[in-house]
């Protein structure tokens, strides 16, 4: 088989590649020059989404009274934490299977209180889907659009896929805002283990043409779509349009990127990666050891970092599966995830914290030690991230049995652009939270935060800007 | 006895339309008209709404297992597609309304199948053993997965990655394809009277191969430009195979292929 290489030049040659795609880099889409800001300091997003509706009040705003109130034995306040938690329970399943990773809220509370904040909240619906595109949206504050889409079209900026997605339900939901561009949508990842093979067409495929043949071809397609009848009839169609425009931009940046090798998460015993010209990432080893990547939430939470590492994304939303990740020893995560509250409350509640805090611990770690672009002159990428635990709704105010629905809540927000350390808000002898004077920050009964208000915060802490936003001035260093 | 007879007649239908080739469109276009491969019918958004939707209606047109493949000799179509399809539209000028459907993944799958002959599972696996179409790509494919991804929604269009997707299904899929044939020798199904060794690709085998996969694939003729354009790539001292998986990748990823 000739193995003959067209240079780009012998292609232009036979014809007019370049018109088509000229038009296509004109084109909505993808265009860092199309993003808010050309060139700032990046700053990452991380929504780890608590599905199914996580009580703040059995995590760090855990009381010894009230209809909440857990023994004195069961919580613990680490000296220096204005933040209480609650250790690790004897949960199960029915009674039949153990549930619960181990991991302790306390653990996470000693290494994090610093940066960590509460803010209580009451939302407005205890509809699962309704609520969880709220959380993300706040209550659409901003015209509708996400918080995701808005860290994307304010720092999206030459990151490939802005606004990454490893949720389900209301949390992978676009905004209702239409301006938003398409690249700053969500972008759904499935597998995080497998989500590599998306980054390349040709990469890992057997016999494939190599990466200057199928640049060759892809020139020959451009110019004989343009020829065709089929073009001139829809040429104008805004989805054709974002199509061509995603595929001139999109894929020659993956690829020049190498981002298959940078993401690979695979690496299954039973494949020889190298028979299919696949490498894992540098970072692989270090990984495997602060995740187990065969389970679901803890792979989704390595991945996010390798996106936000190598500049791929600059926003990531992960939520836990439904599934409970059974084994001899047990299950680390609950049925349904928090919503396993309808039968056990105390029990998924301990379990799931723990569970999406045993892997976001790991995730911040990194953080701390990795540098912006690799370069130790940008800083530590932790400095300018922010994770947002968002969830749909409280649960009833209970301490044993199971739970419904509730209105009222809090959010746990970490990051080192916020006021730390700190509860924002209260609660009362009912166990209903109370808001906050967001100047000030001093605790007021009459007051409640809202949806709006969580997504001021997080909006304000990473300098995302918008008509009608809180000023949240308490909690927001340097505001 | 009406309602027999009219049963009768319709179970006679049926069972036409479903043994009819999958590829019986190019034996069967003898009068040197090109094939229009959507009527009005169906520009209007009626196949593909969704992959479930499209994927009856691809299906009504056979399965692989009992397709044939197309012709290699595309000269006995006798035409270029310099004709207007007779749609009553006019394909000169831009569409006023622009409502392209995007072929989601059932729709894609089928049509990718039937003009390789291929089936489901010879189609595209990564690493050999996970489905492109069912697990590694279905959500940029237009599928969701509400069990075990919690998607409830499929992409309401193409999502950003959707041309890597499609790219990696046509790269697995006529990859798959040549290796077959080559492996089949003289019983070769859709590359067929075509020498995959040979270096450079004899002139003579260019425009049969190039109007066999657009009739697969698009199911119409390439035009005089398009076979022309095609033609002097491959005189670049292409061999055979290269040529062959080149046009037949960027055949099938063409948008056409993609939105109907």
């Amino acid at each position: 088989m000739s193995k003959k290489i067209l240079s780009r030049r012998d292609l232009l040659k036979l014809g007019s590649s370049a018109s088509l795609l000229s038009m296509t880099s004109s084109l909505p889409g993808i265009g860092p020059s199309l993003f808010a800001q050309a060139a700032q300091k990046p700053k990452y997003l991380f929504v780890i989404a608590c599905a199914g509706g996580s009580s703040i009040l059995d995590s760090f705003m855990a009381q010894t009274s009230g209809p909440t109130a857990f023994g004195e034995q069961q919580i613990s306040i680490p000296q220096g934490s204005n933040l209480s938690c609650v250790l690790p329970l004897d949960n199960s399943i029915q009674g039949a299977i153990p549930l619960g990773n181990g991991f302790s809220q306390e653990t996470f509370l000693n290494k994090h209180k610093d940066d960590m904040v509460v803010m209580t909240q009451e939302v407005s619906s205890v509809n699962h889907v309704i609520a969880a595109k709220r959380s993300i949206s706040g209550n659409n504050i901003n015209s509708g659009r996400t918080i995701t889409e808005a860290m994307a079209m304010q720092y999206g900026n030459g990151f490939t896929i802005p606004n990454a997605n490893m949720a389900g339900g209301g949390y992978s939901e676009d905004g209702d805002d239409e301006s938003v561009l398409a690249a700053a949508r969500t972008q759904p990842i499935a597998d995080p283990l497998m989500f590599a093979f998306a980054t390349s067409g040709f990469q890992g495929i057997r016999g494939s043409l190599s990466g200057p043949e199928l640049e060759i071809a892809r020139l020959l397609r451009t110019d004989l779509e343009g020829m065709s009848q089929n073009h001139k009839f829809y040429m104008e169609s805004s989805k054709v349009k974002t199509y061509l425009s995603n595929r001139a931009n999109l894929l020659e940046a993956l690829e020049k990127g190498n981002t298959m090798s940078k993401l690979m998460l695979f690496n299954d015993q039973s494949v020889n990666l190298a028979e299919f010209g696949i490498s894992l990432p540098d970072s692989f080893t270090m990984l495997a050891e602060r995740f187990n990547l065969a389970d679901p939430m803890e792979s989704k939470v390595a991945l996010a970092y390798l996106l936000a590492k190598e500049k791929i994304s600059c926003s990531v939303t992960i939520a836990p599966g439904q599934d409970p990740n059974i084994s001899a020893e047990g299950s680390p995560n609950a049925p349904i995830a928090f919503d396993w509250s309808h039968v056990d409350h105390r029990g998924a509640q301990n379990a799931m914290w723990s569970y999406m805090l045993k892997s976001t611990d790991a995730l911040i770690d990194l953080l701390k030690a990795t540098d912006i672009d690799g370069d130790p002159a940008n800083g530590k990428m932790w400095d300018q991230s922010m994770i947002y635990f968002a969830t749909e709704f409280g649960r009833d105010k209970v301490s044993s049995g199971g739970s419904g629905h509730h209105l009222n809540n809090g959010s746990l927000l970490i990051s080192p652009m916020l006021n730390g350390n700190a509860i924002y808000g209260g609660v009362g002898n009912d166990g209903i939270t109370y808001g906050f004077e967001p100047q000030t920050g001093i605790p007021d009964p009459n007051r409640m935060m809202h949806e709006e208000d969580v997504y001021s915060a997080v909006a304000m802490a990473l300098g995302i800007d918008f008509d009608g936003r809180t000023d949240l001035k308490a909690m927001v260093k340097g505001a | 006895m009406k309602t027999l007879l009219i049963a009768f007649v319709g179970l006679v239908f049926i069972q036409a339309s479903c043994t009819k080739s999958p590829t019986s469109f190019i034996k069967t276009n003898t009068s040197n008209k090109p094939v229009s491969r959507v009527d009005d019918t169906t520009r209007d958004g009626s196949i593909g709404q969704d992959g479930v939707a499209a994927e009856s209606t691809d299906s009504s047109n056979g399965s692989t297992s009992s397709g044939e493949p197309g012709s290699m000799d595309g000269t006995s179509q006798g035409n270029t597609g310099s004709e207007l399809p007779e749609t009553g539209v006019n394909l000169t000028e831009p569409s006023l309304y622009n409502n392209v459907v995007w072929k989601r993944y059932r729709a894609l799958e089928n049509g990718m199948m039937r003009a390789l002959s291929l089936s489901k599972q010879q189609l595209c696996n990564e690493l050999d053993q996970f489905s492109c179409i069912d697990q590694i790509h279905l959500f940029n494919l237009g599928g969701n997965d509400p069990f075990f991804a919690a998607q409830g929604k499929r992409a309401a269009d193409p999502t950003i990655l959707t041309p890597v997707a499609v790219e990696r299904l046509a790269m697995h899929a006529c990859g798959n394809r040549i290796e077959l044939d080559k492996a089949a020798g003289a019983n070769a199904v859709v590359f067929t009277g075509f020498t995959l060794n040979a270096d450079p690709i004899p002139a003579d085998q260019i425009s049969p191969l190039v109007t066999t996969l657009y009739q697969l694939f698009l199911a119409r003729n390439p035009n005089a430009e398009e076979i022309a354009k095609l033609d002097a790539f491959a005189k670049q001292g292409i061999g055979s195979e290269q040529f062959a998986k080149t046009a037949c990748f960027v055949i099938a990823t063409m948008y056409e292929n993609i939105f109907i």
